[in-house]
């Protein structure tokens, strides 16, 4: 493996700006990567060497201008529009589609110096968290490719995890970018709602979803987060305020912090080695005199609940779109009620099927009150029952996913038990809390385990100083580097 | 929790979703186990809380109602399947004989 591939992105920054590395020639070494690795990780759907050699042929000759991303190569969701570039969101209904523009989130990757080697696999549509509702192919996890990667955003959190790229981005509507980073061992981070603009994000639930970064430490994804972060006035719902410093900070880690840990931590329902980790975790931090105090959370019976009925009602709405008149596949047929039925029947898959039925049943008449209406008095309760806790606290902290990574085919067909991978996941959503995962440890089969801090909205740079508290004491990467034997089966 | 045939095929009709076959039977059987995990949430005591659509502390400001440039319109008619002199074009909505 090439030792270009080891640089984080400020390493590889300085080492462009001394010229002792050519933009070409990382670009390069991850491209000969993916040919290599990709062909049983099956991250990506799209990969573009034609062209990201070319954009990092046009660094080289410009030479490095100090932009934060200048020569990084990075993957983006396909859930993410890509001007004339294929984007399907993972399913079959958009094959083919070429979109008119670019997302804002690419945008300003590339104005910030970033080379997009491709577009990763995904769940259809952002709905599920495993990566197998993808229409195209399954992604496996770079750990053990007897594994899934997590979900949806399991193609961004596996190609940063198999050293394919530098940084991703992914799509976090109940979840979806922390538990795949969180099963893949990297960094994923959502932001506060409104943070990062969803101007060109195909939309799952419009009251949840969020673009995050995924990288392979802290420092990373802040420099991510902090390029694709800030106001954008084609996204309505975006703060009003320019991107937040996210490193100036990162040093001070956890001093002077008050984390929040769950009263019943204890007696939770989770692996063996997630209780372990997370145990060990609250032994660490008091050690290191961080202020810790129990508390507690709204259930996660009742998060889940609310969190399905708000997603898939917005969902079965988002997804009306999908009519086949004005994108993608379009089923033949002698009336435009028949061509919609039959185009929408096979152009979707299951999960997105059971999902939009699921939405439409709980907004239909006589249940609307009932469902959605008290889902959403439900999400007003979680919101003041977190905004008690951030009164006192600066962080919550918690396991991202029940379990590690499980085996392919292991629960895709049963819905439920797949729902329960966003146990400890979907609150930050509802409540549109910035929340990241960071990876802690590996589990006995050698499957990474990941833990997670919530912030109070609007305070991203606590939470990534809390992250790199965290990961000052796991130096996960220290203690398990990448290396070639890794990944082969058993860790 | 039951989801009877007909109160499937009336979601069907709403959602403009055809479902066939084995597909359909096991889509009815996991709706119904769904429905009853969101029915939990009908337990919870909700009197006098208003329901909340948006977080966060500030409003979405409105942009001024100003003529702004825009993609042009063949761009985007390009994706469609199907599309004649500059419209989308789709199959009949009104048949001959109802006019």
């Amino acid at each position: 493996m090439s030792e270009l591939l080891h640089f984080s992105i400020a390493e590889l920054s300085e080492l462009y700006r001394t010229r002792r590395a050519a933009v070409r020639e990382v670009i390069q070494a991850y491209l000969d990567r993916i040919a290599e690795r990709d062909s049983s990780i099956r991250a990506f759907l799209r990969v573009f060497p034609e062209a990201a050699l070319a954009e990092a042929a046009a660094c080289d000759e410009a030479g490095y201008d100090g932009r934060p991303l200048f020569g990084v190569p990075v993957a983006v969701k396909d859930n993410i529009c890509t001007r004339g570039i294929e984007t399907t969101a993972g399913s079959k209904i958009l094959e083919g589609y070429l979109p008119p523009y670019d997302a804002t989130v690419v945008e300003r990757l590339r104005r910030a110096g970033a080379i997009i080697l491709g577009k990763t696999n995904m769940d259809e549509f952002a709905m599920g968290s495993s990566t197998e509702n993808s229409a195209y192919h399954v992604t496996r996890n770079p750990w053990n490719e007897g594994c899934v990667p997590g979900g949806s955003s399991g193609g961004s959190a596996a190609a940063v995890a198999g050293d394919l790229v530098l940084a991703s981005l992914g799509s976090d509507t109940g979840g979806s970018v922390r538990q795949p980073a969180s099963l893949c061992g990297v960094v994923g981070l959502k932001g506060t709602y409104g943070r990062v603009s969803r101007y060109g994000l195909i939309a799952f639930a419009s009251s949840l979803d969020q673009i995050g970064p995924l990288a392979r430490d802290v420092r990373d994804c802040a420099s991510m987060m902090e390029a694709i972060s800030g106001h954008d006035p084609k996204d309505a719902t975006t703060i009003p305020e320019a991107a937040p410093d996210l490193r100036a900070g990162l040093e001070r880690g956890l001093e002077g912090l008050r984390v929040a840990v769950p009263r019943d931590l204890e007696s939770w329902d989770v692996d063996e080695s997630v209780k372990e980790t997370s145990l060990a975790t609250v032994r660490d931090l008091e050690k290191d005199r961080v202020r810790i105090g129990r508390v507690d959370l709204p259930t996660t019976e009742v998060s889940i609940a609310s969190y399905y009925i708000l997603a898939n009602a917005e969902a079965s709405s988002n997804l009306a779109r999908f009519d086949g008149v004005r994108y993608g596949l379009r089923c033949s047929s002698d009336s435009l009620i028949d061509m919609y039925e039959e185009t929408r029947g096979r152009g979707f898959g299951e999960e997105v099927k059971r999902r939009i039925l699921l939405g439409t049943y709980v907004l239909s008449a006589g249940y609307y009150d009932a469902y959605y209406n008290q889902a959403q008095k439900v999400k007003a309760l979680i919101c003041s029952q977190f905004d008690e806790i951030f009164k006192q606290y600066d962080l919550i902290l918690l396991p991202t996913s029940p379990t590690p990574a499980f085996r392919l085919g292991e629960r895709i067909d049963d819905p439920i038990t797949m729902y329960l991978s966003d146990v400890f996941t979907t609150q930050a959503n509802i409540a549109g809390l910035p929340a990241i995962s960071v990876p802690a440890g590996l589990s006995p089969d050698g499957l990474p385990i990941g833990m997670q801090l919530i912030g109070g909205a609007g305070h991203e740079a606590t939470l990534m100083r809390g992250a790199y508290g965290l990961e000052r004491i796991y130096r996960f990467r220290e203690r398990f580097p990448r290396g070639e034997g890794r990944g082969k089966g058993t860790a | 929790m039951e989801l009877t045939d007909r109160e499937l095929e009336h979601l069907e009709r709403l959602a403009r979703v055809k479902l066939s076959g084995e597909a359909r039977e096991r889509l009815r059987e996991q709706l119904a186990r769904i429905i009853a995990l969101v029915q939990k949430l009908q337990a919870i005591d909700t009197t006098g809380v208003e329901p909340r659509a948006h977080v966060g502390e500030f409003k979405p400001e409105l942009r001024e109602d100003a003529v702004k440039p825009c993609l042009p319109r063949d761009e985007i008619i390009a994706a469609s399947p199907d599309a004649k002199y500059g419209f989308y074009a789709v199959p009949p909505v009104i048949e001959a004989d109802e006019l």
